[in-house]
């Protein structure tokens, strides 16, 4: 009897889901070349905060001007939060809902390619003019999975190092350390006397250690990114964890690093540590707290020159996409000077030619450093498997701060993980 | 139980020293929301923030169509209270008063499902959600909610039904009423805080609502408040007083829907009674 | 929990009778179950059955038949042991601790405090709050040197002798997460357990105290027998709930140190959601159903509570 009913029961529900699910998922798609194209609706999924200037921008300046130039094209921005945009996407590309066009992090676009969501956008029309416009290879190469281009950098930005003027005077430097060595005198300088430290990072993971990782000549892989081992622990890789710590144990490196407070933002506002690596943002977003507290100079030279680290955003369209053409119409709008520039002006930094040269970037007085670093910032690896390799690198570099291994030894482990997940 | 006067106030005072460690993170959060565009929360902590100001709560307010998300997390929530009382309350008396073959194992796969944490039925649920043209939904998600809480309530409810004196139901049965009768104006009258708690629970549980919401909802005009409210953080530095403000705002709601519930439910107990 | 016994009938007179034993309840159970069926019992099998499989969430997809290579991989996943150490610390910590302190504080507002409904609003603030933000406000708390726990603890209370670095070592670092799962809790086991109490006629009570019970007589004698099923069910619940602790451990350790702190759904979320391996998010899933499922049977059983009456 009951087997009955728990069977009937399953039907019922399958007959109610399968029942559904046979509509229709797609229309045939119509010929292009008609002379008045019929009206269409795109999506763009974006993750800048409802309460911030980009968010404004983008609504009332770029989207307008682009529907100007394209009135049958009506642009439906969503904002979905920073934190969920992967698990969001995740949903939305297992149910075939996608948006049609995504602005993600540049870390995203070989692993969101190689899952076959992505759409290569070489074959479309006026791609070769977009891709020579672009005035930073790096970022252009995490867009790059087995030949073809699968989303366009939009914008950029890396890290440098921000430093307090009171702390390089009473350090008796007159400007920020240019080389690793002085790096090195300034944050002997202070040491966590009166709760002064030299640097405050923000946390053991690559985006932070990197810029000083391979300044001093480390490496995760080859340069093809096929290999770690040799690389991650090669023995410059295995000196520049090395002086890391030791910076940790002088205590020139705050206690920020661990994960305690006050986080870098607040420690460098209440005058507390004397350089950070940041982002435009934080001149952008503490610059009128701040001023003339705040001294932008790119990462210390170490063997390897001064290298730091490339952030930024991707644009991209997903393969599920019924409005390609008309995706790939906003694509290169967003990255013409019209759109570039506007949204440079939210401390957005632009990614082509013409709009890096922009007047506009002199004008908010922060860029130069910044500038001056993407001429030598590297992407981190840009393989489908870096969200993976990053977790990695995070609990080697961990694991020698907190004293459970040495740099050898994390980094062989390191070196071992990460080939096997190159290998897949 | 009678105290006499000194005990009570000992026992308030007690209380009152509880309740003082329950606040001190409120405090918190009310003294960063009163300061004006923290980007950093105050280092030490402060109770009394140096230049308090409301600034945040309007600002708060005022943005992107504020009340229109508190409306649209109204909605569902309302709706989801309505639907799980009906549903829960109609399936728990079915298990508790009758029986019939299988109900000890249909009883247990209910409460199976409510132990495998529903993270992994996310993507197939988000399916069935698409098929059915429920995406972008307020019902649609109100209607997610209330399937996702009927085993639980179901559970809590037929625990409370089967405690309820039988007499009562005798006499009904004696004086020619049915099942519906004995639902309608016995079990429903008598179980009036236990129903209450499940619609307070219900509808908390509907008000913080915010993964669902975010994977099934996309659309501006029915987004709901957490998502809302998350959407103010930002990838690089999130200004804590607008979102501890924007917190504050939406518990609003929340708490008067709680003092409402806590008084009905008290008033149900002692004036429903025995007397049905 | 075996199935009851049934005086053995003819199986026809049986088999009617349970017809119409199923058609009288039927209007009762249906549209619940309905409900119950499409959207909570089917797509949990579907997400059941990926964790047998190298699933990918490609729509149209070829799926590979995985067999139980995922759960293998679970057994020797190091950071498995971890997040079921962990889960289940948090459920032996928490639940009672709620309920301890629920029970207390429902007690207390039962009898004669001044101005209980107001003081039974504080206590629920917590319940009222989003997790996400709570959680950022106890990291604060907690967090740091000079914090306030640290504060209080060391300069106005003397518990210790030194400050201490809450995150940075798993003993200490499971502190605030277990007590941010008291606190945020006792708000709810309260409001249900007050409930209950107020269920209870004072008749009992006086008749108790006729007999000459004390107040701690009267509590074990007739409190708990006849709170037992809402002690039951606050107990199941708050275990099911507390197996699925997520959000306050992402965001106060994110797993650290070393992913020593890590518990099983915030594992299982970076695997699905972060790393596109939902066969093998699924698999702990259905590891850890099993779990809450062995705890809920042993709860069951130890209190000596029959499912059916």
């Amino acid at each position: 009897m009951l087997r009955k009913i728990t069977v009937f029961l399953c039907i019922a529900a399958l007959l109610i889901l399968t029942g559904c699910s046979t509509k229709p998922a797609a229309e045939a798609p119509k010929p292009a070349e008609a002379k008045q194209p019929d009206p269409v609706t795109i999506t763009y999924w974006h993750t800048y905060s409802t309460d911030s200037n980009e968010n404004k921008v983008l609504n009332e300046t770029v989207i307008p001007a682009f529907q100007k130039k394209f009135p049958y094209i009506t642009v439906k921005a969503v904002v979905q939060p920073y934190d969920d945009l992967h698990a969001s996407a995740t949903v939305a590309i297992a149910g075939g809902t996608t948006p049609d066009v995504l602005r993600m992090d540049i870390i995203w676009s070989p692993e969101f390619a190689k899952l076959g969501a992505l759409e290569p956008l070489d074959g479309y029309a006026g791609f070769s003019d977009v891709k020579g416009s672009i005035a930073f290879p790096a970022p252009l190469a995490t867009n790059a999975y087995k030949g073809k281009y699968y989303g366009m950098p939009l914008d950029t930005n890396t890290q440098v190092m921000v430093y307090n003027p009171e702390f390089l005077k009473a350090a008796g430097l007159s400007a920020p350390p240019k080389s690793i060595d002085d790096f090195k005198k300034f944050g002997a300088a202070f040491t966590g006397k009166d709760k002064k430290y030299a640097i405050a990072l923000d946390g053991m993971y690559p985006w932070q250690i990197l810029p000083f990782f391979w300044s001093m000549g480390g490496k995760v892989t080859n340069d093809d990114y096929t290999k770690a081992s040799g690389f991650v622990n090669s023995d410059d890789s295995i000196a520049a964890l090395q002086v890391l710590f030791d910076m940790k144990k002088s205590g020139a490196l705050a206690p920020s690093i661990m994960g305690d407070k006050p986080g870098t933002w607040d420690g460098y506002k209440a005058g507390e540590y004397g350089a950070v690596l940041q982002g435009p943002w934080f001149f952008a977003i503490l610059g009128n707290d701040l001023k003339g507290k705040m001294q932008g100079a790119v990462v210390p030279a170490g063997k390897a020159g001064s290298i730091s680290v490339i952030g930024g955003e991707n644009i991209g369209m997903f393969k599920a996409s019924k409005n390609k053409e008309a995706a790939w119409k906003f694509i290169q709008f967003m990255l013409s000077d019209e759109a570039q520039v506007a949204m440079a002006k939210t401390g957005q930094m632009p990614v082509t030619k013409s709009a890096s040269a922009n007047p506009v970037m002199k004008e908010a007085g922060y860029y130069d450093a910044y500038i001056e670093q993407l001429k030598n910032a590297n992407p981190r690896t840009p393989v489908p498997s870096w969200t993976k390799i990053d977790g990695v690198m995070s609990v080697a570099v961990e694991s020698v701060f907190r004293g459970k291994a040495t740099p050898k030894a994390a980094l062989d482990q390191a070196a071992k993980e990460i080939d096997a997940l190159l290998a897949q | 139980m009678k105290l006499s006067w000194p005990a009570r106030a000992l026992l308030t005072a007690v209380v009152a020293a509880g309740a003082l460690v329950m606040v001190i993170p409120f405090l918190y959060m009310v003294s960063t929301a009163l300061t004006k565009y923290a980007f950093t929360m105050p280092f030490p902590p402060r109770i009394i923030p140096e230049q308090p100001t409301v600034e945040e709560f309007v600002r708060a307010w005022t943005s992107n169509h504020f009340a229109l998300y508190t409306f649209n997390s109204l909605y569902v929530a309302v709706l989801t209270v309505a639907g799980v009382l009906f549903f829960s309350s109609l399936m728990a008396y079915g298990f508790a008063r009758f029986e019939f073959p299988g109900k000890e194992v249909l009883f247990r796969i209910l409460l199976f499902t409510l132990m495998v944490p529903d993270m992994v039925a996310l993507i197939p649920m988000f399916l069935v959600m698409r098929n059915l043209h429920l995406l972008d939904s307020r019902t649609g998600l109100s209607l997610l909610l209330i399937s996702n809480s009927t085993a639980g309530n179901t559970f809590f409810l037929r625990q409370f039904f089967q405690a309820l004196p039988r007499e009562l139901e005798e006499a009904v049965r004696i004086d020619g009423g049915g099942r519906w009768t004995i639902y309608r104006h016995v079990v429903i009258p008598l179980s009036q805080p236990a129903l209450a708690t499940v619609a307070i629970m219900t509808f908390l549980a509907a008000w913080d609502e915010y993964f669902k919401a975010l994977i099934l909802i996309k659309d501006e005009a029915v987004r709901t408040l957490p998502v809302a409210i998350r959407l103010f953080q930002q990838m690089h530095g999130t200004n804590w007083s607008l979102v501890f403000a924007a917190s504050l705002i939406a518990m609003v709601p929340a708490i008067t829907f709680f003092i409402f519930g806590q008084k009905y439910f008290i008033s149900g107990l002692t004036s429903g009674g025995v007397k049905g | 929990m075996g199935a009851p016994l049934r005086a053995a009938a003819p199986p026809s007179t049986a088999r009617r009778h349970g017809l119409r034993a199923w058609l009288e309840v039927v209007p009762f159970l249906l549209p619940g179950l309905v409900l119950f069926a499409i959207f909570v019992a089917w797509p949990l099998l579907q997400g059941l059955r990926i964790s047998f499989y190298h699933w990918s969430i490609m729509p149209g997809a070829e799926q590979e038949f995985a067999g139980l290579a995922n759960f293998k991989r679970a057994s020797l996943d190091p950071v498995v042991r971890y997040t079921i150490r962990n889960t289940l610390l948090y459920v032996i910590v928490t639940v009672p601790g709620q309920m301890i302190f629920g029970m207390l504080v429902a007690l207390l507002l039962n009898a004669a405090v001044f101005g209980k409904t107001y003081w039974r609003a504080v206590y629920y603030l917590p319940v009222l709050t989003s997790w996400v933000v709570v959680a950022f406000v106890f990291k604060y708390l907690f967090g740091g040197g000079g914090s306030p726990v640290n504060y209080i603890l060391k300069d106005v209370l003397h518990l210790l002798p030194s400050y201490v670095d809450w995150f940075q070592q798993y003993r200490t670092a499971e502190v605030p997460i277990l007590v941010l799962g008291i606190w945020k809790g006792i708000g709810w086991t309260m409001v249900m357990f007050l409930a209950g109490l107020q269920g209870i006629s004072h008749d009992l009570y006086e008749a108790a105290a006729i007999d000459g019970a004390s107040r701690t007589q009267s509590f074990w004698r007739v409190t708990v027998p006849l709170m037992r099923p809402v002690i039951l069910f606050v107990m199941v619940m708050l275990t099911i709930g507390a197996f699925s602790v997520f959000i306050s451990v992402n965001i106060l350790t994110n797993g650290a140190p070393m992913n020593e702190t890590q518990v099983v759904l915030s594992y299982m979320y970076a695997q699905g959601f972060g790393f596109f391996d939902f066969g093998y998010g699924a698999a702990l899933a259905a590891l850890l159903g099993v779990l809450i499922f062995t705890i809920s049977f042993l709860q069951f059983k130890f209190l000596g509570v029959k499912v059916e009456q």
